[in-house]
């Protein structure tokens, strides 16, 4: 009795105090909040439903059994399935949902301001991301760890399948060319970063025969060499930069690195792996989990307050980052951090097969996402450490506020509404060793600029704020560059794959002529999109960062669908609102920005709309505006059709699979048995078969 | 002195073994402790360090499977 009062007063503190947070984050006006309040209003509504939502999803939904052997203890192999601790396999999951996504996307929506963003994150994982990654993790773990196509198709049916496997591949494509763009974007006209990521690919190819030849299998003191290298790039950089031979071969515009990023793409689809992949694989782990450790001790140390305000005249859908209102096009914007479909795939990849017990899933599934959701408030705070008229510079395509530091700043201060001096403008170029900060679209920038912010305020001040900036562009390069070649192989394989229904041998990933047509369809695929991202008057981002993130919200609707689906079919249906809620906003608020997408009245927003805009000056004589050519006009077009049409397919894929699975649902409803495809039950043989403390069974 | 050292040592082993699970990078020692533990048998041998080190690089990267996230 005294115990659960304790508890109860204790978990009663905690809400309040999260009320507390979101209170102070929503309620003031006019002066800036302190990210503490951000943090506490996160971090006491994770604790919360972590303590409560995920053990009712565990013990009432799911019903985990610790008495039921994981595959990782059925197939124990010591390779594939290796029962593991909890925590370490906690860290496998995490390194391998953390990536740039969680980073852009609220980087990206703070033009709306801070409070919309945040509380999308924090809602969003609490009751959509947090539930999906653990309910599928759950389906994989109870299926001896096979893929989300494999369970859909299982579950829902062939047609299902089928659908689930062309979506998972177009919204890889479109990722890939997102990112990529991304990255092309933080490095145009930036010899110090050019130089710094141009130096990974010798310093990946040395690690490669390092740890082949001269030291088998030494992957510590490989990588460590290699992350030693790469600092030492990161300084070189600087003098680069500043050499006026150097400085100028190593700046490109768009079009090139974009080309460069292409051609880079297919050879490291074609090149073995162990020269240039798992080098550069293990060069980004480090520093990708170094850098959000790094960002989390910068931000508790320093508590910066929040520069933007809560809401932005932008919640009206005019703002110059992305277009379209709040909603629906908020809820697309910030994917991963809030739900990210991409997660069901990571959820049914490697972590279920390490899983020691059951009830490990809870942390792992729900708590590993908790956690991802925790780096998209910190890449907020970053986000809004930038005073807005220093955001809108960074953020605002150049076709809007124009290339001159003078105009620029007008333009923000009278038609933004947010006070900006060109001083203000060039002095922060110069701090961070750039020639301009205006129009670097793409999230990464100014999310540099933010962590650059908090580092210099703990180490270096004005001094080292350019080595931070570039150290953190870096940061982001290298591991959106290993999602670019990571993601062209596996794109690979699947092309592959399919292509050996034509011809059997196309299906073998070691056959040179497959390998090559592989890769190349894949790369011509992304690499499509980024080069019409590149010549996009608006930056890239502002178009393909919607098609991304409905692409990656729809396969979070197929992976609830399919959720849904086993707990139908478990006899679990009075509990099915616990995925069905999250898929009916998640399908209802990506159906309605892909309609938007397609027929919306306003050419910023629909693809159709721009199309005719441009066909209708055009038939006029005119050019439109920031167009240079009529073939460029004829070439925007095509690409408006192109966009269109991708978004029609996705519509139509998660149109599909949502009737596919509703009609099971019904059928079951009505009492209709359907089997529930389980690997057979194994009793465990219980905590003497494996170790807590080590990862190895004896 | 020595056995201070050789503590320090095996605890440096077992967070380097930790750091390349989570990392699912190539980890010698854990194979050959499984390889004994269950293969080990009269007239057979265990990869060496440079087999199993390419081995396990296929096994992560050209089976298709999704390793990381956007």
């Amino acid at each position: 009795m005294q115990k659960w009062f304790l508890s109860a007063l204790i978990w009663g503190a905690v809400a309040a105090l999260g009320a507390v947070g979101f209170g102070m984050l929503a309620l003031s006006r006019g002066e800036s909040v302190n990210s503490f309040w951000l943090l506490t209003a996160a971090f006491c509504t994770y604790a919360v439903a972590y303590r409560f939502y995920s053990r009712f999803i565990a013990k009432k939904v799911l019903g985990l059994d610790d008495n039921r052997a994981t595959p990782a203890e059925v197939n124990d192999d010591g390779k594939d399935f290796v029962p593991t601790n909890k925590w370490v396999v906690f860290g496998h999951h995490f390194a391998a949902i953390a990536g740039a996504g969680p980073l852009v996307g609220p980087t990206l929506a703070a033009q709306m301001g801070y409070l919309p963003g945040t509380i999308w994150i924090i809602v969003g994982v609490v009751l959509g991301g947090a539930v999906q990654d653990f309910v599928i993790l759950f389906g994989s773990m109870r299926r001896n760890g096979k893929s989300l196509g494999q369970i859909a198709k299982e579950e829902i049916g062939p047609f299902g399948g089928v659908l689930a496997l062309i979506g998972i591949l177009a919204i890889m494509l479109i990722l890939i060319a997102v990112l990529a763009m991304v990255v092309v974007n933080a490095l145009a006209d930036s010899p110090w970063g050019t130089f710094t990521i141009a130096m990974t690919l010798p310093i990946a190819l040395f690690m490669g025969v390092y740890m082949r030849y001269i030291r088998p299998g030494r992957v510590m003191e490989g990588s460590l060499i290699g992350l030693v290298l790469l600092f030492v790039a990161l300084y070189l950089g600087q003098v680069v930069a500043a050499s006026p031979t150097w400085g100028p071969a190593f700046t490109f515009s768009k079009p090139a690195l974009a080309w460069m990023m292409i051609i880079y793409g297919f050879i490291a689809s074609v090149l073995p792996v162990w020269l240039l992949l798992a080098p550069r694989d293990y060069l980004s782990s480090f520093l990708k989990i170094g850098t959000i450790g790094l960002l989390a001790v910068g931000i508790i140390f320093t508590l910066p307050p929040l520069q933007m305000p809560a809401l932005t005249r932008f919640i009206d859908g005019t703002g110059p980052v992305f277009a379209g209102d709040l909603f629906p096009f908020l809820f697309i914007t910030i994917a991963c951090g809030a739900v990210s479909g991409f997660h069901a795939l990571i959820s049914s990849g490697t972590t279920p097969k390490l899983i020691a017990k059951e009830s490990h899933a809870t942390v792992i599934g729900y708590g590993g996402m908790l956690m991802e959701s925790a780096v998209a408030i910190m890449a907020m705070i970053a986000a809004c450490v930038l005073t807005p008229g220093l955001y809108f510079a960074v953020n605002s395509p150049a076709a809007v506020i124009g290339t001159d530091a003078i105009a620029a700043a007008a333009k923000i201060t009278t038609d933004f509404g947010f006070t900006i001096t060109p001083d203000q403008i060039t002095t922060l170029s110069n701090d961070i060793g750039e020639k301009t900060i205006l129009s670097r679209t793409g999230g990464a920038p100014s999310l540099a600029i933010g962590m650059a912010t908090i580092f210099a305020d703990i180490l270096g001040g004005k001094a080292l704020m350019a080595f931070w900036y570039h150290f953190a562009i870096l940061f982001e390069a290298v591991f959106i560059l290993t999602t670019v070649d990571a993601g062209t192989r596996v794109g690979r394989f699947m092309v592959q794959d399919m292509l050996g229904n034509i011809h059997p041998k196309l299906k073998q990933v070691d056959w040179l002529p497959g390998n090559l047509i592989g890769s190349g369809l894949v790369t011509l695929g992304w690499g499509y999109f980024l080069l019409q991202g590149v010549y996009d008057p608006l930056g890239g981002i502002y178009t393909l960062w919607p098609l991304f993130g409905i692409a990656n919200q729809m396969l979070a609707a197929i992976a609830f669908t399919v959720g849904t689906t086993i707990i139908f079919k478990m006899g679990k249906a009075r509990y099915a609102w616990v995925t069905l809620l999250p898929m009916a906003w998640l399908s209802i608020s990506t159906l309605y920005a892909a309609w938007q997408k397609l027929f919306h009245e306003k050419a910023s927003i629909s693809f159709l709309t721009h199309a005719e805009s441009f066909k209708k000056a055009l038939a006029e004589g005119k050019l439109p505006n920031g167009v240079k050519s009529v073939e460029a006009a004829e070439k925007m077009i095509l690409n408006d059709q192109i966009d269109a049409a991708v978004c029609a397919i996705f519509i139509v894929i998660t149109v599909g699979i949502i009737a596919d699975g509703i009609r099971l649902w019904i059928n079951i409803l009505r009492g209709k048995q359907y089997e529930l495809h389980e690997s057979p039950y194994v009793q465990s043989k219980g905590d003497d078969y494996y170790d807590p403390k080590g990862h190895s069974v004896a | 002195m020595r056995r201070k050292l050789r503590t320090i040592r095996r605890s440096l082993r077992k967070v380097s073994s930790t750091i390349k699970f989570i990392f699912g990078m190539p980890d010698y020692d854990r194979y050959l402790k499984h390889w004994y533990a269950n293969h080990a048998a009269p007239g057979i041998f265990p990869l060496s360090e440079r087999e199993y080190y390419m081995r396990a690089l296929h096994d992560r990267y050209e089976r298709g499977g999704m390793s990381r996230c956007c």
